[in-house]
């Protein structure tokens, strides 16, 4: 098996397709742009994933010629009469160029994380990304086989991977029932304390492994492969059910033990450890938003970066953890002196209330609805501040 | 040997096959004793389509046929392809199969185990003469190298039963002969070759059975056929020619 696999592996459309897929991982990963991915191997890993998915066309169209050759050849022709049969011959064929592909992918994936900064949290459960993405491409293969065994000619491995290809771009950006079934997030970022959904990521990959042995029961062409079929089919469904039901959003398994922590004149600021560099200039945002607010209204002792939990009567400091600015620092500390409402009812308060803070430290940047407030004597305006801050903290209770 | 006693090597029964309703084999029931047949017949005779359902690669929608007590119609289809070479009537090279590799996939294709391959495929090139070429890719070879490329990815199983589609077609007069020396020397090897040439027949087999649109003329011995002392590929020519004029 090796030996045949090997002669496979190394001539013709596999080879052409396989270092095609190689090349175009890696110049398709040296042009991802490293800028907007957060800390950690989460965002990296899901552009790997867009990565493979969006070259696994090439495979598809690969695989067709590459079964159009061997029909020319007259090799399937002589496996059909051979105890593997020709199915024996289209799924070593899927073999070859799966391995080409999974090559190509592994590639340009080790290529973005060689260039990018990995410093933040990893885990085991990222690893479903990848096993997606994988899963994908290797469907990706298997159906150009099929199409290929159907119609064994060249013009089908070009027809197959240009529609796949245009077919892969558009589903990326489905939403709705059909995005379910998708496993790229193109526009999604991976917050430091978010991991992917393993759930949907493996109801993904049973999706595209369902299918992929429906293909395989499919590829020896024959009547008799009927219970084979009828199995993987309802694996296909089950799974695609499975993917449609299970909750899709990012979940947090990171331990919030892990942060670190400063305190100052009575006020703590916790981080995650990535974020370190943010402890000083945030405590000293802090200390400059409770001097803007005073003692107007009441504000949390307690701070901790979004993910960590923090005591009854914290706030959570929002910033983004891939380039951690003091003016980035300052709008969180002003966001976090009145707790954020959970609920919408309470969001119009606690804007006003942001407002009212911003006019306070940076009058250039106010609406003048806010400057107004605070040209108000100190009474009235306390009396303002009272009944936006009860509407902002008890309103979703 | 009487009727009822004889080993039976290849038996034919009821085989029909067409193409989208056009027949190209009707009802052919036969029974062959010896290990060298020769299938003869005229351009669309039905010659291919018998040596296809024989190779398990075409079905028929009717009857069955056995080698040996195999019958892969009747549950026996793995086993019955694993003692089974196939020459094409044409092997096309494949881009950068080297002639040991080609050799190699078809000892995968035909389960030959791991550890008799090697000798195997030497030994199947050094039976066509091209032990010498084991590396060479298949598009340096010629149209006579590929035709006995074709000749030893059949014979690297050493198969019980060999189908030959036009086996010397593309030969010159010296490969034919090294080629009949070769299938001479394979005793244990039941050996179906389809052709429309008589002088084949005649040098090769030892049974025949003459096809003409899909119907069996005739089968039997080839003593039988012609004169014991007649066998020249000129008398089996007369008489086939006889047979075909003659059929409805």
């Amino acid at each position: 098996m090796i030996r045949a696999w090997w002669a496979e592996f190394r001539h013709g459309a596999p080879l052409a397709a396989g270092l095609l897929t190689l090349l175009a991982g890696v110049a398709l990963g040296a042009t991802v742009g490293r800028q907007p991915m957060l800390p950690g191997c989460a965002d990296p890993l899901n552009a790997g994933l867009v990565l493979g998915v969006t070259v696994s066309p090439l495979a598809l169209g690969a695989a067709a010629v590459h079964v159009a050759r061997l029909q020319n050849g007259r090799l399937l022709a002589l496996a059909g009469t051979s105890p593997r049969g020709r199915g024996g011959t289209l799924r070593l064929a899927w073999a070859a160029i799966a391995a080409w592909q999974l090559l190509g992918y592994a590639g340009a994936q080790l290529f973005i994380l060689g260039n990018t900064s990995l410093h933040g949290y990893c885990s085991p459960a990222m690893l479903v990304l990848p096993a997606a993405g994988m899963g994908f491409s290797i469907l990706m293969s298997g159906i150009g086989v099929l199409l290929g065994a159907i119609r064994p000619h060249w013009a089908t491995g070009a027809i197959a991977g240009a529609m796949a290809l245009f077919v892969v771009l558009g589903i990326q950006r489905l939403e709705g029932p059909a995005g379910r079934l998708v496993p790229t997030f193109i526009f999604t970022y991976y917050q430091p304390f978010l991991d992917p959904n393993v759930a949907l990521n493996l109801a993904h990959l049973a999706f595209y492994l369902a299918a992929g042995a429906m293909i395989w029961a499919l590829l020896p062409m024959r009547r008799g492969a009927g219970l084979a079929v009828v199995a993987a089919a309802a694996a296909v469904l089950g799974s695609g059910v499975l993917a449609h039901v299970v909750d899709g959003d990012p979940v947090q398994h990171r331990r919030p033990e892990l942060r670190r922590c400063l305190s100052a004149d009575g006020v703590q600021l916790c981080v995650w450890p990535e974020s370190e560099a943010a402890l000083h200039p945030g405590l000293v945002a802090i200390q400059r938003s409770k001097a803007v607010v005073g003692d107007r209204l009441p504000t949390p002792s307690t701070f901790q970066q979004e993910g960590l939990t923090g005591p009854a009567g914290s706030s959570t400091l929002r910033f983004d953890a891939r380039e951690i600015t003091t003016a980035e620092l300052q709008h969180a500390a002003h966001r976090a002196m009145v707790p954020q409402p959970a609920c919408q009812a309470g969001l119009e308060a606690w804007f006003s209330l942001l407002d009212w803070i911003v006019a306070g430290s940076e009058p250039g940047y106010a609406a003048p609805e806010a400057l107004a407030i605070r040209s108000l004597p100190d009474g009235q305006q306390r009396t303002w501040l009272a009944a936006r801050y009860t509407a902002a903290t008890t309103a979703c209770r | 040997m009487p009727d009822g006693e004889r080993h039976e090597t290849l038996r034919l029964s009821h085989l029909a096959f067409d193409y989208r309703g056009a027949p190209a084999l009707r009802d052919v029931t036969a029974s062959f004793a010896t290990r060298r047949i020769a299938v003869l017949g005229p351009n669309g005779a039905g010659k291919s389509t018998l040596m296809g359902v024989l190779s398990t690669s075409k079905r028929p929608c009717h009857g069955t046929f056995s080698h040996c007590g195999l019958a892969p119609l009747e549950g026996g289809l793995s086993a019955y392809r694993r003692q089974l070479g196939v020459v094409p009537q044409a092997l096309v090279a494949l881009p950068g199969y080297s002639c040991r590799e080609l050799l190699d996939y078809v000892c995968w294709l035909r389960r030959v185990p791991g550890v008799h391959r090697r000798e195997r495929v030497e030994a199947a090139l050094t039976a066509v003469g091209l032990h010498d070429r084991a590396g060479t890719p298949l598009r340096h070879l010629s149209g006579g190298m590929l035709r006995r490329l074709a000749v030893a990815q059949a014979l690297v199983n050493r198969p019980a039963l060999l189908l030959m589609d036009e086996p010397t077609a593309g030969l010159d007069p010296q490969q034919r002969v090294s080629f009949r020396t070769l299938l001479a020397g394979l005793h244990e090897t039941t050996i179906v070759f389809a052709t429309h040439l008589v002088e084949d027949a005649a040098a090769l087999a030892d049974e025949l059975a003459v096809l003409h649109e899909g119907r069996l003329l005739w089968s039997g011995r080839a003593e039988q056929f012609v004169h014991p002392d007649q066998i020249t590929a000129a008398a089996v020519e007369r008489r086939y020619l006889e047979l075909v004029e003659q059929a409805p």
